[in-house]
């Protein structure tokens, strides 16, 4: 009986959207074992930043200080250079993509089932996520929100065996789709003709393709490229370019206005 | 040896919701990336250790709520542990008299092919929902979870007294 429920539930879960509601209401059970879970390392964290001596801060501020104006020189390069690709683009007449606006959001729990690539971040429908909003880091895209409740969200990795993103080669503009491949460091690009021109050390950006995804954030870089002359397609493998396992902060992007 | 309990009053309901409590916790507990495959799979681990040791007070019904838990956490399709565990607790059920009677080393031995089950019908259900990882690694964590049932047994068995 319990078995029938269950495979009721399953089907009703994947292949509908009826569950969706519960889902979210059920969802907030989760909190307060990713909290607990989390616990040790918070309160490690915590000690940490409590016994940090001056000097530490000190330095590290300085750092920071250089750091931010070294950020700042290269950010008025490229404030011109934004504009004259908005000029250049006005010239065009097509349409510009705004500046985005995002929203940091840290991490509370990576998926423990090894089959799944997917994390949660401690930002939901509260601070405005909604499903489907691309997440990134400073390194490039990371993936897409699937599921969000009011105080979580859950985000699937562009590794993960589900998901995949349209993407282009940077330097030429060849588009490709890029499926993860269920292992956090490689992505696959299916059906790429073997006539393509594509090497190792492409870079590959979103294309926008898909209306998903903004443009031109980095996807991954091109690892070995392989051709059997048996087969119509080539065999691409790319690395992301977001570091999918390390970072602790994911900044969700709010796709800015279109102007024509 | 797993003591049965078999009079309602005997049954140590803190000492359960404390090991489920556990056993949800370190089910999401943060593992660095080689050791995704080497996490035990408690909640498995203390459905066996209950049904055995109560087949007639925690039963499917516990194992199926306590799967739905599990797939909320893991964020998978709803009912892929439930299924798992529900199955499970059947199978200890049937088989709760010959477990209670084995040594600590052949229920060791047991509980890799019961969770083996479970994460095979766990495993079912991810590729029948569209996943696909083709090895045999979902096995892993089956082997992880009889090599530390002694570590279980022993702790529960002590909560209990």
């Amino acid at each position: 009986m319990l078995g029938l429920i269950s495979l009721f539930l399953i089907a009703a879960d994947y292949k509908t959207h009826v569950t969706g509601t519960t889902r979210v209401a059920l969802s907030y059970i989760s909190i307060p074992f990713y909290w607990l879970a989390n616990s040790p390392s918070n309160i490690v964290q915590g000690f940490d930043s409590y016994f940090t001596s001056r000097e530490t801060l000190m330095s590290e501020n300085e750092r920071l200080h250089n750091e931010a104006r070294i950020l700042h020189g290269k950010l008025q390069k490229f404030v011109s250079l934004t504009a004259e690709n908005v000029r250049l683009r006005e010239l065009l007449s097509s349409s510009t993509v705004l500046q985005d606006s995002v929203l940091i959001a840290e991490l509370v729990n990576v998926s423990p089932d090894p089959l799944k690539q997917q994390i949660v971040i401690n930002k939901g429908t509260n601070e405005g996520v909604y499903i489907g909003q691309p997440a990134i880091d400073a390194y490039g895209l990371m993936g897409q929100v699937v599921e969000v409740n009011a105080r979580q969200s859950r985000v699937i990795l562009i590794s993960d065996s589900r998901h995949s993103i349209p993407v282009q080669v940077n330097r030429n503009g060849v588009r490709a789709i890029a499926e993860g491949s269920g292992r956090i460091d490689t992505l696959m690009l299916p059906n790429v003709v073997a006539t393509t021109d594509i090497k190792a050390g492409d870079l590959l950006v979103s294309s926008g393709l898909g209306q998903r995804f903004p443009v031109g954030y980095p996807v991954g870089v091109v690892e070995s490229v392989v051709q059997d002359p048996g087969k119509p397609f080539l065999k691409v493998i790319a690395r992301p370019s977001a570091k999918l396992d390390r970072s602790r902060f994911v900044l969700l992007v709010f796709a800015g206005e279109r102007s024509q | 040896m797993i003591r049965g309990i078999d009079s309602p009053e005997m049954m140590p309901w803190g000492v359960v919701v404390i090991s489920v409590v556990a056993a949800l916790t370190f089910s999401v507990w943060p593992l660095p990336d080689w050791a995704q495959w080497l996490r035990p799979e408690f909640a498995a681990l203390i459905v066996v250790y209950w049904v055995v040791a109560a087949p007639f007070r925690f039963g499917m019904v516990y194992a199926w709520c306590l799967g739905l838990t599990m797939d909320l956490l893991e964020g998978v399709v709803l009912s892929q542990n439930a299924l798992g565990l529900t199955v499970l607790a059947y199978v200890c059920f049937l088989l709760h008299q010959r477990l209670r009677m084995f040594g600590v080393f052949e229920q060791a031995a047991s509980v890799f092919v019961l969770v083996g089950i479970h994460q095979l019908i766990g495993y079912w259900v991810h590729g029948l929902t569209g996943g696909s990882y083709h090895t045999l690694a979902f096995l892993v964590p089956a082997l992880v979870s009889a090599l530390i049932w002694p570590l279980v047994k022993l702790s529960l068995d002590r909560l209990r007294l």
